[in-house]
This record gives structure tokens, C-alpha cells and sequence, in this order.
């Protein structure tokens, strides 16, 4: 067999915001890294951030700091999320915003010349630093030109198709330990492996597993596939974030982010009859209401028959005027006169729930530590923070504050590890499996997505129930036993990438569906009609997803236990 | 009412060739969502690099009917008959309508990441932002480097639009306390000759050859103004 194999210390696959992250902290911490990004560098999904990042700063509000913060973020996380974890990320991330500023992030500013901060739903304060309304941009490429100027290894455009553990099982030491992973360099057409002492799994979350999602082509969930494959667990699965506001239509457009930062700057809701209807939903925080709430409602009011021709709600910022709204969201502007030719200045956007935010994910510790040695995760491809509904503007202190972490912990686990051999059966296997689709007579790909997109849409979105959660299981188990067909040579061929992660892509949807079934309550983004009820009583859990020799295998856990100094913190 | 799309595609050991595919047409439809249709029901070896299809990754660009722009963000009009669709010329061709756009980030090696000397957090208004703020919009998609006659005719030693941009982008940082018009020298601006090209179809609208291209050009000959005089006049050295 000849196969380029690379080696290095750490390997960082994902270059999104928690990767970058990652990689800077490892290699000022002495490590060697390399990065491994499916899309061109400085391109990741990050850069669709728009509206803010949350640091409890005090500058627009004196009173906010990090107690505030925690409280808000466990309060709206329906008290699931792991404290630990929690306390780390709203302690830390103001320090992460200074960094961003000495490394020539631009914030927008107030009146006293501090970085300025905008009202999010649910946020006890006003604690989201923003550039306008496209912060991620602003973040990812202030870390790419960090990167770059360490001068880190960057492999783009190449996917990591899986993970590799040790040849020597026998050994106690190296049975659940990483050993490296297989790649496709998609420009060159080669597939080669890279031997690594530690990964960190920065893959981003699951959106495009679902029809209408604000997420970017690349984020198919694929990472927790990975991981779950490499023998890690996955927490939290059910938990899917609908954004409340995506865009309706034009096609192209669908599901597209219409930003928090809308409301947080004055934006309200209406429906077809022009009345405010989060009146009827949550009177005192209106449109800043917890995301979940005002998702639901948004579904609610279109599915009792007060949607706009094309299916949403209106949301109206023209009372703020033209130069506001032009200064403050100019990306909006663009982006409805672009695809829409509607004049936000001027005219209502209509908006509809879009699939935005995996909260679940690979379970890990507060070092960013799996339970597979030498696997450490970061941002959403992890889970812990969010807990049943995140935040808006958590997302982004998240990727810094744990990419930053994974870094630290993965250096230090690799200044003191050996390099293990990569396992060659399961090498071999995953070339057979590789090249599989040029040798079926299957399907083509796309079908196969398109259903599972439609599936998990239709029966485990906003609103789940045993019934359609059932239904959803048995299609997904149906499309596994499809098998995809491609052609053509291995250099940039989309279809061929895309039958290739079919199998993990199912992986995903089962296990989101699977968890949905196990929790039979309604809690934050996870509403069940069966059972409209939080039961605090039964579940105070976190639903796990255990691999078990290739199945799945569910448990419940109680969430920890909160020390008494953080308790004292909560409402 | 159809339209037909001509693709220029390439592979590794095919010279360029046209290929044409026929859509029926939809209101709001955009070149991108063209192409992945083709890939999913007409032709599954097409080649094409997408990601946010929200013009903020700057991944899809390429020459539309002969004009670098993001395919996500190109609507078809409606009495569109015929739309070319081919890969941008200055970059080097990877597959169809992909293009290698490595040099993209190893020019910014060139010019290396912003670092403060001073401590933040920084005290700083938005109206001392404002220049440096457009210029840290670009999404390096390349339509510039693409558009560029200097570029493309003549190859000089100049790096081209988005190089000027982020490093104005740096110059122009209120916390910037380095003297770069040596080193804005070193990156051929004086190559450039104004003609605009690339601020007249950079999608982010930065106004490059105004804010960034000619100031610098002013910045650079100081430099050159400076050092005749240190020159001639010598301050007692030679």
C-alpha cells in the first residue's frame, strides 16, 4: 500500500473559530500542529456569526459581570448544562475578547470609546461585543492571521474521513488511545494519513442535517461521527437549536440567518394580522425572550394560520431609520436586497425558524477531554455549555474559551505521549470502504441527504412526538441500507465526499432522534407535544449515546452536582 | 422558459472545454443553486467549491458571463438565454470551476498578523475605526486578485488588490504604531494604475483603490520623498 503518511504532535482537524483557537494556544505552548480544514482556510462556518459575542465587560451595563452571566447561561440552558464548564467559559471569555483586540480585532464602540454591547435575548444585561453584524468574520480571520503568522501547518480543503486507533490493542495503554486519521487532500485527489499523538476535534455542529438550516455546506455533523466511530460519547443529541429568525424565501435563500441582533436593536415580530404576538408568549421579554420561545412561537403563529404569503413572520426594524439600521446591520441590508430585493429600511423581512445550533455533542471534561485517550474537542462539536438552549453570543465566548483550552490540555498531553502505530486493518478497511461507491450501482448521494434532510425536518424538529420520532428512526435505518454510487477521479469530486460521509451523516440523525425518544419531557429547544411538560423530577439528566462494539446504546445521567457557592448564584 | 448554463471544465489530463446544460428557469434562482441542481441531477462529476452560499465566506467565486463575482449572490435574470459560468484565470485551475487559491493565504505571509504593542483593551471611537473597519470586511474571495489587468497582463512584482487591502488594514489600525510605507513599497503598489477595476466588483463594496491603494501611494512616496533628501543633503553621512 502507498500512502503519504504525515506526522505531527497535534492535529487540529476543523479551522473554524475553536480550531484556530486551539492551534494558536498548542503551538505557543511548544507543540507542534498541523490543521486540517474541510473548507479553504479563513472560510469555516465561523464567519457566519453575526450578531455578537457575550463577555460580561460592564461596559454599556456597570452591574453585569461574570455571576450574572453564569446565571443567565444555566437558567436558559434549563439547568442541564455542566456547571464546571459553564463557569470556566463566562469567567474566561472577557480575557479572550482583550486577546482578540492585541491581535487587531475592531469591535464597534461606545460613546466613551470602549467596545460597545448590544442587547441579546435572555441575557440579563447588554454583554455582546459586535462589528455590526458580521462578528465571525471579524474573529476567524483575526485568528487566521494569528495562525499564519505562527506559521502553522495548514492542510485546507482536505477531510478527515476517520479516526485511527492503536495497532497494538493488546497493550492496556494503547487500547483506547488515537493514533492518527485518514484524509482526503480534495484539490490533490490523494487520500493520506497522518499520524498524530493528539486530535483536537473542532468539526462544528450538525444544522445541514436538517432541509432548512442557517448552517454553511460543511457543517453536516460529520465530526461527531468521528468521534462517536473513535469510541467517545455523544451528550445531548436532542438538544437542536431553531434559530427563530431564518429567511423564507427566495430558494436560495431559505433558512439563511436573519440575526438576534435585529430584535436586540429594536426589531418586533408580527404576524399576518400586524399584531405583536410574543405578547401572548412571554410578556415581559418580548422579542428578547429565550430563543427557543421565540421559535416556537414564531412556528406556532404560522402554523395556526397567521403566516405571511410565503410562510413566516414579519419582523420590523424601519422605525429605526435608515442610517441605524444601515450602520448597525449592514449585512441584513445586503443580504434581503440581495436575494429577497427587499429594502429592510423600508420594507418587513419575513422570517421563519431555521435548524442553527447543535447543543449536544461529544462529551468531554472542562480540559476538553474524551473519554478516548489523545481526543480532545472543542466549540460545537463538544457539548456542556448550552446546555437544553443556547444563548445567543455564547456560541462564539465557546469556541475561544474551549479552543483555547483544548490547545493548552493537548499540548500537555503530547509533551509526555509517545506516537502509537495507526491500527492497519482498520486502515485498510477504511480505504475499502472509501472506495466503495465507485464500485456500486447505488444511488447518487444527494438523494440519500435530501431524504434524511427531509426526515429530520418534518419529524424531529420544533415539535417532536413518539409517533413521528418512530417514523423518523425507521427511514433513517431505511436510507442505511442504501448505498451511494460516484464516479470520476478523486480530485474535488463533491459527490463521490458526499457518499462517503452518508453512513456518518445517518449516525448523526439516529442518534439526534434516538435521544429525542429517550427524553420524554419538553425542556428548552427539545419540545415533545406528547409530553408539553418540563418534569424536573425525572429529568434532570444528560442523555448519553454510548458505542457500543457498533451500536448504540442509550443512558440517562444525572447532571452534576453544583457546589454550594454556585447555587447561591442561581435565582 | 429554460436557460442554458456553459460551464468551462477542466480536468487534470483534459484541456478546457465548454459544456452546456439546460435549466428550466425559477424566479430567484442564483448561478450556485444552478450548479449544485447540475450535480445532483445532471451531471454528478461537477466541480464547484461553495460553503455559506450567503456571500460571507467569499468560497464561489468565479467568471460569470466573463466578470469575477461570489455564483451564491448572482442572480440569473429572467431573460437571461445563455449565462457562461468558467473558473477565475489568475489562480491556477484545480477541476472545473476550482481553482487553487493557496496563493490567497500565502501572500498574507507577506504581510504577517497584527500585533499591539500596547495593552488593551483599547480606547478607541468608531469614527477612528471606520477606514481600517472596511478594509477588514474582505472576505478573500479573490475577485480582485481576478479582475486585476496588472495581474493578469503583466505579472509584475506587484501583489496585487487584496494585499494592499490588508495592509492598510494593518496601516490604518488606530493602535498601528509601525511605519509600513517600506513595506507597502515591497508589496508593488506603485504598479497599480488606478483604473479601479477592483473596487468596482469587490462584493463586500470596499472601496480599495480610494481608501486603501491610493493613500498608501501617498504613504510611499513620503518614504521616497524623505530618503532624496536624506540623500542629497546627507546630515553629515554619506
Amino acid at each position: 500500500m502507498i500512502m503519504e503518511i504525515l506526522k505531527t504532535e497535534i492535529l487540529v482537524v476543523g479551522a473554524g473559530g475553536a480550531g484556530l483557537r486551539a492551534a494558536i494556544e498548542a503551538s505557543d505552548h511548544g507543540a507542534q500542529v498541523a490543521v486540517l480544514s474541510k473548507s479553504v482556510l479563513g472560510k469555516a462556518h465561523t464567519v457566519m456569526a453575526e450578531g455578537g459575542i457575550a463577555a460580561a465587560l460592564g461596559n454599556a451595563d456597570p452591574k453585569d459581570n461574570w455571576k450574572v452571566h453564569f446565571r443567565d447561561t444555566m437558567v436558559e440552558g434549563q439547568m442541564i448544562a455542566d456547571w464546571d464548564m459553564v463557569s470556566a467559559l463566562v469567567q474566561e471569555v472577557p480575557e479572550r475578547i482583550k486577546e482578540l483586540e492585541a491581535w487587531g480585532a475592531l469591535f464597534d464602540r461606545d460613546e466613551n470609546g470602549k467596545i460597545a454591547q448590544r442587547a441579546f435575548g435572555a441575557h440579563t444585561y447588554k454583554r455582546t461585543c459586535y462589528v455590526g453584524d458580521r462578528i465571525g468574520l471579524e474573529i476567524l480571520h483575526t485568528l487566521e492571521d494569528q495562525v499564519i503568522a505562527r506559521n502553522i501547518e495548514v492542510r485546507d480543503e482536505a477531510i478527515a474521513t476517520k479516526i485511527i486507533g492503536s495497532n497494538d490493542k493488546n497493550n492496556n495503554k494503547n487500547k483506547n488511545r488515537i493514533a492518527g486519521v485518514i484524509c482526503v487532500d480534495l484539490k490533490r485527489g490523494e487520500v493520506f494519513a497522518i499520524q498524530a499523538k493528539a486530535i483536537i476535534l473542532a468539526t462544528g455542529g450538525a444544522g445541514r442535517l436538517y432541509k432548512i438550516t442557517s448552517n454553511s455546506w460543511e457543517t453536516a455533523g460529520y465530526g461527531y461521527a468521528l468521534a462517536f466511530d473513535a469510541g467517545a460519547q455523544l451528550q445531548d443529541m436532542e438538544m437542536i437549536q431553531f434559530h427563530p429568525t431564518g429567511m423564507v424565501y427566495p430558494q436560495s435563500a431559505a433558512g439563511l440567518l436573519v440575526t438576534e441582533a435585529v430584535r436586540g436593536e429594536g426589531g418586533i415580530l408580527l404576524n399576518s394580522k400586524g399584531e405583536r404576538f410574543m405578547e401572548k408568549y412571554d410578556k415581559k421579554r418580548m422579542e428578547l425572550s429565550a430563543r427557543d420561545i421565540v421559535a416556537r412561537a414564531v412556528y406556532n403563529e404560522i402554523k395556526e394560520g397567521r403566516g405571511t404569503a410565503h410562510g413566516g413572520a414579519w419582523l420590523d426594524i424601519t422605525h429605526k431609520g435608515a442610517n441605524y439600521i444601515i450602520k448597525k446591520l449592514p449585512s441584513m441590508y445586503d443580504q434581503f436586497n440581495t436575494f429577497a430585493h427587499v429594502d429592510i429600511k423600508k420594507e418587513k423581512m419575513e422570517v421563519a425558524p431555521t435548524a442553527h445550533y447543535t447543543m449536544g455533542g461529544v462529551k468531554t471534561n472542562i480540559n476538553c477531554e474524551t473519554s478516548v485517550a489523545g481526543l480532545f474537542v472543542a466549540g460545537e462539536a463538544a457539548t456542556g455549555v448550552h446546555g437544553a438552549n443556547r444563548l445567543g453570543g455564547n456560541s462564539l465566548a465557546d469556541i475561544l474559551v474551549f479552543g483555547r483550552r483544548a490547545g493548552i490540555n493537548a499540548a500537555k498531553y503530547s509533551s509526555k505521549t509517545e506516537y502509537a502505530e495507526m491500527d492497519k486493518d482498520e486502515i485498510s478497511e477504511e480505504l475499502k470502504r472509501m472506495d466503495a461507491p465507485f464500485k456500486s450501482n447505488g444511488v447518487h448521494p444527494s438523494e440519500i441527504k435530501k431524504a434524511a434532510q427531509k426526515i429530520m425536518w418534518e419529524h424531529a424538529g420544533i415539535m417532536k412526538t413518539e409517533h413521528g420520532l418512530r417514523q423518523a428512526l425507521e427511514g433513517i435505518e431505511k436510507l442505511k441500507t442504501m448505498k451511494a454510487h460516484a464516479d470520476g477521479s478523486l480530485q474535488y469530486n463533491l459527490t463521490w465526499v458526499e457518499a462517503i460521509q452518508a453512513a456518518g451523516m445517518l449516525l448523526v440523525c439516529e442518534a439526534i432522534v434516538r435521544s429525542a425518544l429517550e427524553r420524554k419531557e419538553s425542556r428548552g429547544a427539545h419540545y415533545r407535544s406528547d409530553f408539553p411538560k418540563q418534569d424536573d423530577k425525572s429529568w434532570m439528566v444528560n442523555i448519553i449515546c454510548r458505542n457500543m462494539k457498533g451500536k448504540m446504546k442509550l443512558e440517562k445521567k444525572p447532571v452534576p452536582q453544583m457546589p454550594e457557592e454556585l447555587k447561591r448564584l442561581l435565582p | 422558459m429554460s436557460v442554458t448554463i456553459k460551464i468551462s471544465r477542466s480536468h487534470a489530463k483534459r484541456a478546457a472545454y465548454t459544456e452546456d446544460y439546460t435549466v428550466e428557469y425559477e424566479k430567484g434562482m442564483t448561478v450556485l443553486m444552478v450548479l449544485e441542481h447540475i450535480r445532483e441531477s445532471m451531471d454528478a462529476t461537477l466541480s464547484f467549491r461553495w460553503n455559506c452560499r450567503a456571500g460571507r465566506c467569499g468560497s464561489c467565486a468565479m467568471e460569470i458571463n466573463g466578470i469575477p463575482a461570489l455564483a451564491c449572490k448572482a442572480e440569473i435574470p429572467a431573460d437571461a438565454k445563455e449565462i457562461s459560468v468558467a473558473p477565475m484565470k489568475i489562480f491556477p485551475a484545480v477541476r472545473d470551476l476550482v481553482v487553487d487559491l493557496t496563493p490567497m493565504r500565502e501572500g498574507l505571509r507577506k504581510i504577517g498578523g497584527f500585533q499591539s504593542a500596547q495593552k488593551p483593551f483599547f480606547k478607541m471611537h468608531d469614527y477612528d475605526i471606520e477606514i481600517a473597519g472596511e478594509m477588514r470586511r474582505c472576505i478573500e474571495c479573490g475577485i480582485c486578485q481576478d479582475v486585476c489587468h496588472v495581474l493578469r497582463e503583466h505579472k509584475k512584482n506587484y501583489a496585487g488588490p487584496r494585499f494592499a487591502v490588508k495592509a492598510a488594514a494593518n496601516e490604518m489600525h488606530p493602535e498601528d504604531r509601525e511605519s509600513r510605507a517600506a513595506e507597502m513599497e515591497k508589496l508593488g503598489l506603485g504598479y497599480c494604475n488606478v483604473t479601479k477595476c477592483c473596487q468596482s466588483v469587490c462584493p463586500e463594496k470596499i472601496r480599495i483603490t480610494d481608501d486603501a491603494i491610493i493613500p498608501m501611494k501617498e504613504k510611499i512616496a513620503g518614504l521616497q520623498r524623505k530618503e532624496f533628501f536624506k540623500k542629497i543633503l546627507g546630515g553629515g553621512k554619506k
